[in-house]
């Protein structure tokens, strides 16, 4: 396949599609207050919410494989009634508004709600706090994960498994001494995408989880209220996140490389 | 049954296939509720619902606050047909200048209007209403708050609107006047934030506009705030409209006693004209 | 001859050595198959290799499935396992080694840790694991590859890993599916030496699924047919190439093979054709005629003499057979006869020539199913 054209009819679109991508990063660049940029950038309050970010973003992270790894593994290896059901509901996150995902945390683990209730009354609250805002993240990035491990999980080949089974290793040491490394390229590019809806996210952390800086202003918060008085602001911060999100798939092109 | 002979290779994208299906299974499964529950959660955004006719056709941006006045007052109006768009006065400001079709425009602020008008986009704007600032409480105040003092109360979840915004700004000044340092557990970027918040019981008590408690009185209960200055309320024509004429016929009736009955019954404070203090203008944070 | 064991270990199995009667070994495997398909019963001893041979679909790598824990038994199943009942018992339960048709080594682990895997599962420490492991290497001629992972090693290579892997944690049973059928032919002939020496010492019951008959005669003591899903011959080598009981077996060695019912004078074969044998078996019963290709004449007119079966057809196919010629003809029944070059030259054997073949009476074998 080396060294072919592509037909008219595909490259025409593909062209348009690379511009439509580009264009809007373009914009982002050519009109960057290039001599400000310095300051901007080292404003207290645009670094607290890069740190906040990166940090809500990596214990969504952790979340999420904590959990969806082993849900992953238990849609794809067992059979229960009313599988397509729970997928269905694992999946729900990726199709619902980020507000109302929001909305939907706060009615179950706000002060008032069905798990924030009893919660609350033993002082656990997590509504306006970092836990909240990472657990918001997580409602959101959980999908990505799950999906893309799931999928890994489904097309691996069964006999390795199998024979560290005859080999003496029960399903828990087969799990981690087996399947997990033979499935860790999915894994790495669910982490990605999971990693970076996290910290993309906005609708539900601002309404979970609130705005306070220091604790609960991510990035995406901090920029969409700098575009209000700040424009300057609010671009030089989306150039630090566009940054930080290019070095990641920078770093992860050789797991996109081996994947193929 | 066949002898179970080695698998082959798993092919390079059998791992897409398969997320594919799994998500068009999922997708069709989520639609069919979706379309199941859509009755109950139709938006309505402000669009009249009479029948387009020979009346002309108007584009009104207001400020999030002026939502339930202007849906009543676009119903009640039936020389023209009033398409609304809120938000905050700043994005609003920000779309205008970006050239968004608007025929008429309502800001909460003055700062945000004198920005318009010194940038030539929209004509003398007229004074509209007035609002102040109240402290927000769930119905009932069951936390007995009586004055600004008592939101520094250790252990009160407080939500304020962020400073970036008018209501933000207003807010920082009134507190500072009372002299009351205030731990919030967020700021929220629009004040129908705070109001949520309150109404839902994530927070104890909140400063917001008058005319946000009367939108959501069934949930909400007001506490007065002296210390708050008066936010004024300006409405104008945009110099790029199609309909000038018409456009200034809405901006009549919005201006008129009709219109100012509507807003006081909606919370709002009759419009100060002239000014009895000087105008507040809030330093522009930075 | 002593059995395989590390200084130190105490050795494993009940051989009895310097005893004038021979060893008894006790049966390391009893097993009832049972599954949607099997249904058959085997019997190894400590110390026997047994080949289970079959045309595909016949079964071969569901038995080995369902004896490691891997597939889904029926009841009536009953794997006994060195006395104690494993049925219900897991792989890692069963002290049963496994060496698939592709090896299927570890692809993140180098050879070395393959070898180990088992050792380590059951709780060895890493040292004394990998001493065993380089120990198996060894024996297995396969030290130098000890760090490179399995992606790298040659189809020879892998496949002696996958066994010392299997042998490293001393199973009682150990289960190799066609372990030569991914090689080229030299390295086949490689790894079967290996095979056969290893195999000879290796002290619990081998079970090693082939449908290649040169492995089964020359790594097993004992052969045992599948087809259908139900043992058709079970006997040492010698006797299930000389009287074959199923057709794929005697297909399989080059021999004409008929099914049919058998008669006073000899075999109805299915179809027509009364076959007569020197031996016949009493009238009536199912049975298998074979006959060896050399021992069919091809006649360009109808054949005179001693020979009582003759029957005409027409040449389908001449191939060439080593330094013979095999001339396929077509009739009723269809036969192979095997000829000289010089005697397809004479008669103008070619396709499409009407031919009798005659057959002596004392060259077809009539062997009951």
């Amino acid at each position: 396949m080396t060294g072919r054209r592509a037909p008219l009819p595909l490259l025409v679109p593909a062209v348009l599609a690379v511009g439509f991508v580009t264009l809007p990063l373009a914009g982002l660049l050519v009109r960057a207050p290039w001599t400000a940029l310095p300051a901007l950038l080292t404003d207290p309050a645009l670094l607290t919410a890069l740190r906040l970010s990166l940090v809500c973003s990596s214990g969504a992270l952790a979340a999420s494989l904590a959990l969806g790894v082993p849900l992953a593994w238990v849609l794809a290896r067992t059979e229960f009634r009313g599988k397509p059901a729970v997928r269905a509901l694992v999946l729900l996150p990726l199709v619902l508004p980020p507000v109302v995902g929001g909305v939907a945390l706060l009615l179950a683990f706000g002060r008032a709600g069905l798990l924030g209730a009893p919660l609350a009354a033993v002082g656990i609250t997590l509504p306006f706090t970092t836990a909240g805002a990472v657990m918001a993240e997580t409602f959101v990035a959980l999908p990505f994960l799950v999906l893309a491990v799931e999928g890994a999980l489904g097309t691996l080949d069964r006999q390795h498994e199998e024979v560290a089974a005859t080999l003496g290793a029960g399903p828990l040491r087969v799990f981690a001494t087996v399947t997990l490394p033979l499935v860790a390229p999915g894994v790495a590019a669910g982490a990605a995408l999971a990693w970076a809806r996290a910290l993309g996210e906005f609708g539900a952390t601002v309404t979970f989880a609130g705005n306070l800086p220091g604790r609960t202003q991510t990035l995406p918060l901090a920029v969409y209220l700098a575009l209000q008085d700040n424009p300057d602001a609010a671009v030089a911060a989306s150039l630090l996140l566009l940054a930080v999100c290019a070095l990641v798939l920078v770093a992860l092109r050789r797991t996109w490389a081996v994947r193929r | 049954m066949r002898d179970a002979s080695a698998a082959p290779e798993a092919r390079p994208d059998a791992a897409s296939l398969r997320t594919l299906r799994i998500v068009r299974r999922s997708l069709v499964l989520l639609l069919l509720v979706g379309v199941a529950a859509l009755p109950a959660g139709a938006a309505v955004s402000g669009c009249s619902a009479r029948d387009a006719g020979a009346r002309p056709s108007l584009t009104a941006l207001a400020a999030a606050s002026l939502t339930e006045a202007f849906r009543e007052a676009a119903a009640r109006y039936d020389a023209a047909d009033v398409r609304l768009s809120f938000g905050g006065s700043q994005a609003l400001a920000a779309q205008v200048e970006q050239g968004v079709p608007a025929d008429v425009v309502a800001t909460a602020d003055e700062p945000t209007m004198a920005r318009l008008r010194s940038a030539g986009l929209v004509d003398t704007p007229r004074p509209l209403a007035a609002n102040r600032l109240v402290i927000v409480v769930p119905r009932g105040n069951p936390r007995g708050i009586a004055a600004a003092s008592d939101l520094a109360r250790p252990g009160l979840a407080v939500v304020l609107a962020a400073p970036q915004v008018p209501a933000g700004r207003y807010t920082a000044l009134a507190l500072a006047r009372a002299g009351v340092r205030v731990t919030p557990r967020s700021l929220e970027e629009s004040v129908r934030g705070v109001t949520t918040k309150v109404g839902l019981g994530e927070a104890d008590a909140g400063i917001a506009y008058a005319s946000d408690v009367a939108a959501d009185a069934a949930h909400l209960a007001s506490v007065p705030l002296p210390q708050a200055p008066l936010a004024r309320y300006l409405v104008a024509t945009t110099r790029a409209s199609r309909q000038p004429a018409a456009a200034r016929d809405l901006v009549d009736f919005l201006t008129s006693a009709a219109g100012r009955r509507l807003l006081a019954a909606r919370g709002f404070a009759p419009a100060v004209t002239p000014p009895v203090s000087p105008p507040v203008t809030a330093p522009v944070p930075r | 001859m002593s059995s395989w064991h590390a200084p130190g270990e105490p050795a494993t199995g009940t051989r009895v050595a310097a005893d004038t009667s021979p060893p008894v070994l006790p049966p390391v495997l009893r097993a009832t198959l049972r599954t949607a398909y099997l249904d058959l019963h085997l019997d190894l001893a400590g110390g026997e290799r047994v080949a289970l041979v079959g045309p595909n679909g016949a079964g071969k790598t569901t038995v080995l499935r369902v004896l490691a824990g891997l597939g889904t038994a029926l009841p009536g199943t009953r794997v006994v396992l060195d006395g104690t009942d494993v049925t219900a018992a897991p792989p890692p339960a069963r002290r049963v080694g496994f060496v698939p048709h592709t090896a299927a080594l570890f692809p993140h682990l180098t050879a070395l840790g393959n070898v180990t895997y088992g050792l380590r599962s059951r709780g060895a420490g890493r040292r004394s694991a990998a001493a065993a492991g380089w120990d198996w290497l060894d024996r297995l001629g396969v030290a130098e590859v000890a760090d490179r992972r399995a992606p790298e090693l040659s189809a020879g290579q892998a496949q002696r890993v996958a066994l010392a892997r299997a042998l490293a944690p001393r199973p009682r049973l150990l289960l190799l599916d066609e372990p030569l059928g991914a090689l080229d032919a030299q390295t086949r002939t490689e790894v079967r030496r290996l095979l056969r020496v290893h195999l000879a010492a290796f002290d619990g019951a081998c079970l090693l699924v082939t449908h290649d008959p040169v492995e089964a005669v020359t790594l097993a003591d004992r052969i045992v047919v599948l087809e259908a899903g139900r043992v058709v011959q079970d006997g040492v080598p010698d006797e299930v190439t000389r009287r074959p009981r199923s057709r794929w077996v005697a297909r399989l060695l080059g021999w004409n093979a008929w099914l049919g019912t058998t008669t006073r004078e000899g075999l109805a074969v299915h179809g027509g054709h009364v076959l007569v044998a020197a031996d016949p078996l009493p009238a009536g019963q199912p049975a298998i005629a074979t006959v060896r290709p050399a021992a069919v004449a091809v006649h360009v007119g109808h054949p005179e003499g001693s020979p009582r079966n003759t029957w005409n057809g027409v040449v389908d196919e001449v191939t060439a057979s080593g330094s013979r010629w095999r001339v396929h003809v077509a009739a009723t029944p269809p036969v192979v006869a095997e000829v000289t070059p010089a005697a397809v030259r004479e008669l103008a054997l070619t396709e499409g020539r009407p031919v009798w073949v005659s057959v002596k009476a004392t060259e077809v074998r009539v062997t009951p199913v």
